[in-house]
């Protein structure tokens, strides 16, 4: 059983991949065969909410590329580049900004 | 802001909180705290909620509502946060039930047992969102009968609702709490239920996405608002 911190860290740590997550983490959740697929919805919600957040700060970008591709890119930044702030509409200015 | 304030002054409110993190193992953010007490100095709601849940890593955050596992050590973490948001808040707070989709294979304790010695350790409330139980009752085969009965009614501050949609699995279905879809039949007979047992408790409907006509928002709360005036002349209270 993993301490607290090293559960939560390797949990949140974990959210950012689409890699199969390692064998120490997937031994602490309750599996009835469906645990990958469990953990999976929460990479989702993170990907998905955090996409739709840049989604709504850049609307000219998603209205250019289109949906599709705007999805896309949005997954590979939300993963490449995380939230850094707690407040969602301060997410990722700075670092598009940068991007650009 | 400015629309709040006009609102405020005719209507009380209630402020509910998702960023402070109150499970993780990590420290409080106190920037944070003090921004969240700017909003309750200036808007005086009249109920502060939050989750029990937690949403951050050392560097970076997810901005979700992440599921905790139900451990001593977890509920004094849980407790030791309530207690410091409620100093620096300098009131009392509302835990929220949460949504999950997994279970730690290492909790020792129920989630309503964990929210309910939660709430009695740190003097907090509870806020039940009747559509969080059945979700989370669903996705992991628990006794709804048996979570609710749990909740001491003194405890409850303030109810919420929402709709929910269901995703197959290989094995089965799994309910995810959308806030985007109507709430469903079976957790407003929950809502009844749990309204004749604990009295007329103050109702949110939680819709975020996918907000349908306005009429279709009235009727659900028209639904909510028989239900509590039914409560209310059963428990003669003034409506």
């Amino acid at each position: 059983m993993k301490s607290l911190s090293n559960l939560q860290q390797a949990f949140c740590d974990l959210l950012r991949t689409s890699d199969p997550p390692p064998r120490d983490l997937m031994d602490e959740l309750l599996d009835d065969g469906t645990a990958l697929e469990r953990f999976n919805v929460y990479r989702n919600n993170f990907i998905v909410l955090n996409g739709d957040a840049l989604a709504d700060m850049y609307p000219t970008v998603k209205r250019l590329i289109g949906d599709e591709a705007f999805r896309s890119l949005a997954n590979l930044y939300v993963r490449k580049h995380p939230p850094a702030t707690r407040t969602l509409l301060r997410s990722s200015g700075s670092r598009i900004y940068r991007v650009k | 802001m400015g629309y709040l304030e006009r609102i405020r002054r005719d209507y009380p409110i209630s402020l509910h909180s998702v960023g402070t993190s109150l499970g993780s193992h990590l420290p409080l953010d106190r920037d944070h705290l003090g921004a969240l007490k700017g909003l309750v100095d200036r808007f005086e709601p009249g109920i502060v909620s939050e989750h029990l849940s937690w949403s951050h890593g050392r560097e970076w955050y997810t901005h979700d509502l992440l599921p905790l596992r139900y451990t001593e050590d977890a509920l004094n973490k849980v407790v030791e946060h309530v207690d410091q948001v409620q100093e620096a808040l300098q009131r009392k707070i509302l835990i929220e039930n949460p949504s999950t989709y997994l279970q730690f294979r290492d909790s020792e304790m129920t989630e309503q047992a964990f929210l309910v010695e939660a709430a009695r350790r740190s003097g907090a409330g509870l806020l039940l969102d009747i559509n969080n139980v059945y979700v989370s009752c669903c996705n992991h085969d628990w006794d709804i009968e048996a979570y609710l009965s749990a909740i001491p009614a003194n405890l409850v501050g303030e109810i919420h609702l929402a709709g929910h949609t269901v995703q197959a699995m290989s094995r089965g279905t799994l309910r995810l709490d959308d806030h985007g879809s109507a709430v469903c039949d079976e957790v407003w007979k929950l809502y009844k239920n749990c309204i004749e047992t604990l009295g007329p408790v103050p109702t949110l409907i939680e819709r975020d996405s996918n907000i349908p006509e306005f009429a279709e928002l009235l009727g659900e709360s028209i639904i909510a608002d028989q239900v509590l005036t039914a409560a209310c002349s059963k428990y003669e209270v003034a409506v």
